[in-house]
């Protein structure tokens, strides 16, 4: 039989598992742990590429000549 | 482990450290997508074959004649006639006594006088000279080239624009032989951009650079396309080279799962 809602003083689990306080869930947060990127991730010009991530990380090309920022990602942790 | 939940709020906590609370903004799907683009990433339009001629590239031997005023040496004799005289004594004994007198003669004297003189006179010299050959240089050139495009490939409902989307791809390809650096006839995560295709110097630095993003903007879907080349050209050669077609066309199918944080 499906479990509807189950607490124990260690676990909660609710909707046949679909939540469950065993997982970690995904929070946005102004401290995160990692980011989902909400644009583009990547640049070219002048025939070099640059990678931005949505933490502000940047990797460049020797050739890359472009001024392109990446967009600001949705902090999140667990 | 502790769970509160109260009128407007239902938060876990384990150990004292919040695992899951209603008043934060979680990632969810609100829907799901297929979509079918092409992308057409156009060739360089100002490619060409540049040339030059080098009038003294290279050498060879011909045979040539030419006129020319030759002076030498030469002995040259000549015959010359000259009336010559000479007086001769005569003498006879004469009642014990010699008794002497001069007799002239002349007559035609000839004689063939030769001495060294400078002659000169034009005459034909020929033989095999070495002559300038002109020879005509070709190269590649590419002038930098940069090319992007971006369109609206799916709308979200109203008052629901998407936060971030999570986005799967399979491509293939349907023109262009450029080195693709996709995964083609594959699923692959395309969720912010990805490098389609990236070409590379000699000397190993970047050249060509495609890539292709898919992102959210408002209550849009966008796919936006780019293309990047730096000016470059190949060396010269006596050979005129073919140019390369940087046309490539991209046909993909997109699974996208939009998501919100609220």
């Amino acid at each position: 039989m499906a479990t509807v809602l189950h607490i124990t003083p260690a676990r909660v689990i609710a909707s046949n598992g679909k939540f469950d306080s065993n997982y970690r869930y995904v929070r946005a947060s102004p401290a995160p742990q990692f980011f989902f990127a909400t644009g583009r991730t990547c640049d070219v010009a002048n025939g070099g590429l640059r990678y931005g991530g949505p933490a502000g990380d940047r990797y460049d090309d020797s050739n890359y000549n472009g001024s392109w920022t990446a967009p600001a990602g949705i902090g999140c942790r667990i | 482990m502790s769970l509160v939940a109260t009128n407007n709020r239902i938060y876990i906590a384990d150990g004292g450290q919040i695992v899951f609370d209603t008043n934060d903004n979680m990632p969810h799907i609100i829907g799901v997508g297929t979509y079918n683009v092409t992308v057409d990433f156009p060739d360089n339009p100002g490619k060409g074959i540049v040339s030059f001629t080098d009038a003294c590239g290279g050498t060879q031997q011909e045979y040539q004649c030419t006129w020319e005023n030759i002076c030498r040496l030469q002995n040259v004799c000549r015959t010359e006639t000259n009336y010559e005289c000479s007086t001769n004594f005569v003498c006879e004994m004469f009642g014990g006594y010699l008794n002497c007198r001069p007799v002239t003669t002349c007559n035609w004297v000839m004689r063939t006088v030769c001495s060294l003189e400078e002659v000169c006179g034009w005459e034909q010299v020929c033989g095999f000279v070495t002559v300038c050959r002109p020879v005509t240089y070709y190269a590649q050139n590419y002038p930098a080239y940069d090319w992007e495009s971006s369109v609206v490939i799916g709308s979200f409902p109203a008052g629901l624009p998407c936060d971030f989307v999570l986005v799967n791809a399979v491509a293939a390809r349907t023109s262009g032989d450029g080195a693709c650096t996709m995964p083609l006839g594959n699923w692959f995560p395309l969720s912010g951009s990805v490098v389609v295709e990236s070409l590379m110097r000699e000397d190993g630095t970047p050249w060509m650079r495609r890539i292709i993003s898919v992102y959210p903007s408002g209550n849009h879907l966008i796919l936006h396309a780019k293309s990047s080349s730096s000016a470059w050209w190949s060396d010269f050669g006596i050979i005129a080279p073919q140019l390369a077609d940087f046309h490539s066309v991209y046909h993909l199918t997109l699974r996208v799962y939009m998501g919100k944080f609220r």
